[in-house]
């Protein structure tokens, strides 16, 4: 073969390549459905709740790997002390399977400090809270207003410093910022129910 | 070897193991992420549906992609400058992967480095600065455009790509720093290979050529033995078997290669009578060394007879025996029959010496037996008288005048004269005819062919007899004085011990009439025998002028004669060396210029058995 046509196949091999990164970027930046959350704490849930706290739920499937991203980040949030003294964690897992207590989520997350774990065997809650991807958080404050209602991380899967991080912290701490993001996880609906729910939607 | 391409021929080599390192990297990295991917995040999922995760196609399709075209270049075009290149692209687009898939955790960022260092294999700066600009690109384009994917944060500082370009940078200065000074290492291991290589190819270029010429050498010292017509052979004294024989020995012992491999088979060959002399000698060479020459006869398979000549020689150090084994029948006939040449050649050049011998002895017999037929006749005509007389006498009367006739008679006869003279006569031809029967004795017995076994024999008898034959070469040169010490029975071939024994007085009366010609003076020859242990020493020493020192090496070899034209035909010392070796014997002198010449002659008294002289 020439060295020409290894430079031609150099060019298209470096184009393939970016073209996929470009492609990874896009399905990483594809964010989950949106929740429908609502305004105040239903007074129907079994979730808890601390008198005179906020509270942080975050909807999670056990076995979601993009929402390691999203716990780890509510664990940076929760380790920082101005947000212990103002309010308290809860992350309400979707009953996937058997197993789910044996999880690496439910585990790690059972040693995240100010956090409660709560088992949504039913689903009543994630219902009741109108979360459809795993990721979801919303903060009512301590008189159960909808303070935050979206995603803590910047992408799907991606851990680190974003916008909706801080914006959370910032409806905990005040002042509030953005209160909705884009949520990035794996869809809690079935696959049925979600068709049905975009029909419901339309 | 050019140190230049030798130099180049290390970079490449250099370069080709680590396109090789990197074939292996970079599917070992593609294992890895697709069972990271599977272990980690394998499906993603619609409430408890779940679904092939993203992870997984994107580590083997995208995985896939990457090697692709570096693992094709590795395996078509190790080596190439832009197979390195593609491949460091792709090594530090696997550092992008990773950052990326880990959300741009700091800690995967060590995956670049690690990447550096890989690349610096190459020892090719050029090739970090490729994989340098791939990974700034990288930060660069992706940090504007998805920088969580990574920094692991949303909005980084705009120079951060800068920061991380920055710690790169600093990594490639220390990675070309080693790259050059192993460049410069496999500079100076190039000249050194060079110059070794060039050392190298002179030996083997020598030892090549040593190698034709030893092997020419061979060719033609095999075509040399193996085309003679003799048989050489070589022995190991510790196992006493052939290491070597030369094949054509086959066909001199007219036996089969297998067997002539076998020295039990040969010594099988050797006549019965000369078996045991020749294993002896053999055994002796084995055990103690040294060098001889056995001849012997062999009987071959076929019933017919060869004369064989051994001459072999004891290697100390290897401890093998080696020789050669030669067919000399022929030379043996010849020997014998110059031999038998010599003996009458030297009769007939003592004949006029012998007749001269005879001659005297004749004359006075001759001289006696005219004096006696003369006194015969006399003393006749005394006893007819006498007869006439008693006759007389017995008639009746003898007259006085007769009486005083036959007186007279008696007188004119001189009868008192004659009876002493006539024994006196008698006894001096008996002495004469025993002269001449010596003399013809000595010639019978010293011209009479040897039988071809040895004889026990009066060796100083038979050294006498030879004296009396050559006794008119030497006496009118010198005194022959002869110092005969009391010798056992010698076993020999007793007319070759003669020949020897006459060619060496008749050398020593040569060697004195040369000093003593024109003078009137007498020289002296004295021969002399006497038993020493086991040998008998025959001396004939002369007081001739010695032998001269550049003569004395060639004195035994054929037809070197100092003597002039019809005085001696170079065979003599010659013949008498090969009788003392036919012995197992020895010939050898003694000689100082001015002062004369002793040569000995060593027989061994032989205890084999043999015929006893009639």
């Amino acid at each position: 073969m020439t060295t020409r046509r290894w430079f031609g196949l150099l060019a298209g091999w470096a184009l393939a390549v970016a073209l996929t990164f470009v492609g990874i970027a896009r399905y990483k930046s594809e964010p989950g459905l949106p929740a429908a959350a609502p305004a105040r704490w239903p007074e129907a849930s079994g979730l808890p709740r601390t008198a005179g706290m906020a509270t942080v739920l975050l909807f999670a499937h056990p076995r979601c790997p993009c929402t390691r991203a999203s716990i780890l980040e509510l664990n940076e949030v929760m380790n920082r002390a101005d947000v212990r003294q103002r309010a308290r964690a809860v992350v309400v897992f979707f009953q996937s399977d058997a197993s789910v207590e044996r999880s690496d989520l439910w585990k790690f997350v059972s040693q995240m400090p100010s956090t409660d774990i709560a088992l949504d065997a039913s689903q009543v809650e994630r219902h009741r809270f109108g979360a459809r991807t795993s990721g979801q958080v919303e903060v009512f404050d301590a008189e159960g207003a909808l303070v935050f209602s979206g995603g803590i991380t910047g992408s799907r899967g991606h851990a680190g410093l974003n916008v909706g991080r801080t914006d959370l912290i910032a409806a905990v701490t005040g002042p509030a910022g953005e209160a909705a993001h884009p949520v990035y996880g794996c869809g809690l609906d079935e696959p049925g129910e979600l068709a049905s729910n975009e029909s419901a939607n339309r | 070897m050019n140190p230049t391409n030798r130099y180049d021929e290390l970079v490449n080599q250099g370069h080709r193991r680590t396109d090789e390192v990197f074939f292996w990297l970079l599917l070992g990295q593609w294992a890895l992420a697709i069972v990271l991917a599977v272990l980690v995040s394998p499906h993603t999922w619609a409430g408890r549906t779940p679904s092939l995760h993203s992870h997984v196609l994107l580590a083997v399709l995208l995985g896939g992609a990457l090697n692709s075209l570096p693992l094709v270049l590795i395996r078509l075009r190790p080596g190439w400058w832009l197979t390195r290149h593609t491949v460091a692209t792709a090594q530090m687009m696997w550092s992008a992967l990773l950052i990326h898939l880990t959300g741009g955790r700091i800690e995967t960022h060590f995956h670049v480095f690690g990447s550096l260092a890989f690349v610096a294999f190459y020892r090719d700066w050029k090739v970090l600065v490729t994989a340098t600009v791939v990974v700034a690109s990288d930060h660069l384009f992706r940090g504007l455009a998805y920088p969580e994917s990574v920094y692991g944060i949303a909005n980084p500082e705009w120079w951060r790509f800068l920061e991380h370009a920055g710690w790169v940078v600093f990594e490639d200065i220390v990675l070309v720093l080693a790259c050059h000074r192993e460049l410069t290492t496999n500079r100076a291991v190039a000249e050194r290979e060079a110059e070794l290589t060039a050392l190298n190819q002179q030996f083997e270029d020598r030892v090549h050529r040593r190698t034709f010429q030893l092997e020419q050498s061979m060719r033609r010292f095999q075509s040399l033995i193996e085309g003679v017509n003799v048989v050489p052979f070589e022995i190991d004294a510790g196992t006493g078997q052939f290491t070597y024989i030369a094949p054509q020995g086959a066909s001199f012992y007219r036996c089969t290669p297998a067997e002539l491999a076998r020295l039990e088979f040969l010594m099988s060959l050797v006549v019965e009578r000369d078996r045991e002399r020749t294993s002896s000698s053999l055994r002796a060479a084995l055990q103690h060394g040294g060098s001889g020459t056995i001849d012997y006869r062999v009987r071959r398979p076929d019933g017919s007879e060869l004369e064989v000549r051994t001459i072999y020689r004891f290697d100390a150090v290897e401890r093998l025996i080696r020789g050669v084994s030669i067919d000399v029948t022929e030379t043996k006939r010849l020997e014998s029959e110059l031999g038998q040449a010599q003996k009458l050649e030297s009769v007939g050049r003592l004949a006029s010496g012998v007749a001269h011998e005879i001659n005297t002895p004749v004359q006075f017999v001759s001289d006696s037996v005219h004096f006696l037929k003369d006194a015969s006749t006399d003393l006749l005509r005394v006893v007819a008288d006498l007869h006439d007389v008693r006759e007389r006498a017995r008639a009746g009367a003898v007259a006085p005048e007769r009486l005083s006739a036959s007186t007279d008679l008696e007188a004119e006869v001189d009868v008192a004269y004659l009876t002493e003279a006539v024994p006196r006569a008698i006894e001096r031809s008996l002495d004469g005819l025993s002269r001449v029967a010596t003399i013809v004795r000595s010639m019978k017995e010293f011209a009479h062919p040897d039988s071809s076994e040895k004889m026990l024999v009066d060796l100083n008898r038979a050294i006498e007899s030879t004296l009396v034959i050559a006794n008119n070469e030497l006496k009118y040169v010198a005194d022959v004085e002869k110092d005969f010490g009391e010798l056992p029975q010698v076993a020999c071939h007793v007319g070759e011990v003669n020949q020897v024994v006459l060619n060496l007085v008749v050398n020593a009366a040569h060697a004195i009439g040369d000093v003593v010609k024109n003078t009137g003076k007498k020289g002296r020859i004295t021969v002399s025998t006497r038993v020493v242990g086991a040998v008998v020493e025959v001396s004939v020493a002369d007081t001739g002028g010695g032998i001269p020192e550049a003569v004395r090496p060639k004195i035994f070899e054929p037809f070197f004669t100092t003597k002039g034209v019809g005085k001696g035909t170079g065979q003599g010392l010659a013949i008498a060396r090969s009788v003392a070796a036919k012995h197992e014997g020895s010939l050898s002198f003694t000689t100082e210029l001015g002062r004369g010449t002793c040569f000995t002659l060593k027989l061994p008294l032989d205890h084999a058995p043999v015929l006893v002289a009639a």
